[in-house]
């Protein structure tokens, strides 16, 4: 019997109150009971908003590990939410949920946040001034110097959206290479603080040690979620003398934030509750608007300053994210119209991108409207664009890219034997008739296009057009060999009809017709390779019902 | 009246199959139910109060009783919440877990009789102890586990499934 009936309903939810999230959905998936009588949202809550203390600052792979937590506001150890979390209509299982995607993709959030310097408690000189610190240079910001090391100092930067999840914060000590004894002017410690406006500050970290060396430390503010437009670093206690003066300063060479600019946040109902807890901290985006709309004007919003910084990793995760949720009209409008499209598009990772979400037959439509932004398909795009054709079987677009317009195939794909060779593999498998012709015809085009003209001919051999192979434009040098492609036709096609008309059609053209003396005469008599005896073959069938073609046929022979 | 002597006064706790327990009221109080109704009743030195207790049957409230006799001396420890919870699932001492050790009828009983005896820590301890059992596993385990009866359908089933893939890929 199943013990769980003799509990009410608020003791289960007592038992599940102790469990993780995921053994939470497990929990939900058991029974109907375990389904309906449970309620998830508070549970699930509770998960999000937990606020123990056990934070020392360090990123370690523990720390990654541990659940996220909705957390923000802190302030004198103090932690709290806003009010919007305790709303009931509030979905909590989709907010834990994305709470652990996105730490999980942690690695894939690293959106530069910081946009400019706001202000620097003291500055040693006007070369030395905040905004040095927003590049990776030569050039730094400086304190001004002090006898002791306890006075601290502050530095606050704006970030590029008025709503930002902040992840980490990373600085980076000056080391003053041409001072005696190479003394790096870092911090002792810091604490960052995050905020809406540059005086009012909602979530001040703990103060965590800064180590005394010149390279890049990362200070994370995750596994918290914390958002805001500001942040503030105080940097507290200092460590190296200048020795031309004998005064403390602290020096920093680079600082950078890292995170999420909400506009950028793919889980709406998650983007939806930090931007009204935002609004609860007196962020102002969202006014009377809408959610959905404040949301969106802050992605459009993104996208621009983004293209401004062409941040490859950055745009990276801007397109994936719009291609992933099958947006390809816009990721197209993205990779085609932004100034660091082109840097995207050559991307390794890019293509991978491309390639997880094949299969998908409304996928195509990325092709179509990139080429449609007035670009042309790269190589990889293009091969790509195959693929997909062949996994859809939707060979409509391609066979448009492929038709005899040459001027409308170089403005939408870049051709390449592998291409064609991607399409014939596909095509050979293929069991309708009309749709491999139609594949075979795009070959033929791309390698025609890839000048790759023993591949072309052999596709014009397996359409059967011969006209096209006698009309072969004069300026490209090719050496045919006649009694081969004879015997291709014959073999391939198992007719001997058609390999009558292709031997007919070769003695009487006047073009050829002096090389197929030279060559069909001497492939015939002197190498007899036993398909070769197909095209002799042919050409006797030719000779005995073409008389025309008589007098050639039997000259060669003499020989 | 004071405090102590109330402590060292002797109660009688009646269960469902009227069988008695004499028991300290200190050991008795730890049930805020209890402790309400002894109020309730005003005690007088005199006379040994009698708690009719019709929601817990005698070998359930036997454990129970043992059960506050072991912690009566227990100092309790304002911890908030949280922390508690975060350490839940690890920390049981030694003597908790013998004691939980039964089977699980009898867990699931001592889980209704600490609550309505309202003895938190009990309460927790055995709530903590269900959780145990079933964290880390699957649904397919947890029903082997808890004996419970899959009565979703092949559709049903199906969505849930979906619903929460994801939580597994990991």
């Amino acid at each position: 019997m199943d013990h769980f009936e003799i509990l009410p309903a608020e003791l289960i939810q007592n038992i599940l109150r102790y469990l993780p999230g995921r053994d939470l959905l497990r929990v939900s998936c058991v029974s109907r009971n375990f389904r309906s009588v449970i309620n998830y949202a508070e549970l699930f809550r509770d998960l999000c908003q937990r606020t123990s203390r056990d934070d020392t600052g360090e990123w370690t792979i523990e720390c990654r590990r541990r659940p996220p937590r909705l957390r923000l506001g802190k302030q004198h150890g103090k932690e709290f939410c806003s009010s919007p979390s305790a709303e009931s209509d509030v979905n909590w299982k989709q907010i834990w949920t994305d709470l652990v995607n996105l730490q999980s993709k942690h690695r894939d959030y690293v959106y530069p946040l910081i946009d400019r310097g706001v202000y620097a408690s003291t500055t040693d000189r006007e070369d030395q001034i905040l905004a040095n610190t927003l590049h990776n240079g030569s050039s730094f910001w400086s304190s001004i110097g002090t006898t002791t090391t306890t006075p601290p100092e502050c530095v606050a930067y704006k970030l590029v959206q008025p709503v930002c999840v902040v992840t980490a914060v990373e600085i980076f000590p000056f080391k003053a290479v041409s001072h005696h004894g190479l003394p790096t002017y870092g911090p002792q410690r810091v604490r960052i603080s995050v905020g809406f406006s540059e005086h009012a500050w909602h979530y001040v970290s703990d103060i965590m040690v800064c180590g005394n060396i010149s390279e890049a430390q990362v200070f994370n503010i995750a596994p918290d979620i914390v958002v805001g437009s500001h942040i503030k670093i105080e940097l507290l206690g200092r460590r190296s003398i200048q020795p031309a003066d004998g005064l403390y300063y602290i020096v920093l060479k680079q600082v950078k934030a890292y995170g999420i600019p909400l506009g950028v946040l793919d889980m709406p109902v998650l983007a939806e509750l930090l931007l009204k807890e935002a609004t609860s901290f007196g962020c102002n985006v969202l006014q009377d608007k809408a959610p959905e709309i404040a949301l969106q004007q802050l992605e459009s919003g993104f996208s621009d300053s983004l293209e401004a910084r062409t941040e490859g990793k950055a745009m990276l995760v801007r397109f994936a994210a719009i291609f992933k949720r099958g947006d390809y009209i816009n990721a197209a409008q993205y990779t085609g119209r932004s100034s660091a499209g082109p840097l995207l598009r050559d991307m390794v990772e890019y293509f991978e991108i491309l390639e997880a979400e094949a299969g998908d037959p409304t996928h195509l439509q990325y092709y179509r409207s990139l080429s449609e932004t007035g670009i042309r398909l790269n190589e990889n795009e293009s091969l790509a664009l195959v693929r997909e054709s062949n996994r859809t079987r939707d060979y409509r677009l391609l066979s448009q890219y492929t038709s005899q317009d040459d001027v409308r195939v170089t403005q939408n794909i870049s051709c390449t034997e592998r291409m064609g060779d991607l399409i014939v593999e596909s095509a050979r498998s293929e069991r309708d008739g009309p749709v491999r012709k139609e594949m075979y015809l795009a070959a033929m085009r791309v390698y025609y296009h890839a000048t790759t003209w023993d591949k072309m001919i052999d596709m014009l051999l397996e359409l059967c057009y011969f006209g096209v192979i006698m009309n072969f434009p004069n300026g490209i040098q090719y050496q045919f060999n006649w009694p081969s492609m004879l015997a291709q036709v014959v073999e391939r096609h198992n007719s001997r009809a058609l390999g009558l008309q292709f031997a007919g059609i070769i003695v009487q053209h006047r073009r050829v017709g002096d090389e197929v003396h030279r060559t069909l005469g001497m492939q015939l008599s002197v190498k007899r390779r036993p398909h070769e005896s197909w095209g002799k073959a042919i050409v006797r069938e030719c000779v005995e019902t073409r008389s025309a073609a008589n007098d050639v046929i039997e000259s060669l022979f003499k020989n | 009246m004071t405090e102590e002597n109330t402590d060292t006064q002797m109660v009688k706790l009646c269960s469902s199959d009227d069988r008695e327990f004499e028991v300290e009221a200190k050991v008795a109080k730890m049930s805020v139910t209890i402790r309400n109704m002894l109020e309730d009743l005003g005690l007088d030195n005199d006379e040994v109060p009698n708690i009719p207790l019709p929601n817990v049957n005698s070998q359930i409230l036997e454990m129970v009783i043992n059960y506050c006799k072991h912690h009566k001396d227990d100092v309790v420890l304002a911890t908030d919440d949280e922390t508690t919870r975060e350490r839940a699932l690890e920390d049981i001492d030694p003597w908790d877990q013998k004691f939980v050790g039964a089977d699980q009828g009898t867990l699931f009983e001592l889980i209704l009789a600490a609550n309505y005896l309202d003895i938190k820590s009990l309460l927790d301890l055995t709530c903590k102890t269900v959780a145990n059992m079933i964290k880390g596993k699957d649904a397919e385990e947890i029903r082997k586990t808890f004996n419970i009866q899959n009565d979703f359908t092949k559709e049903e089933e199906e969505q849930v499934r979906k619903e929460n893939e994801w939580c597994e890929e990991k």
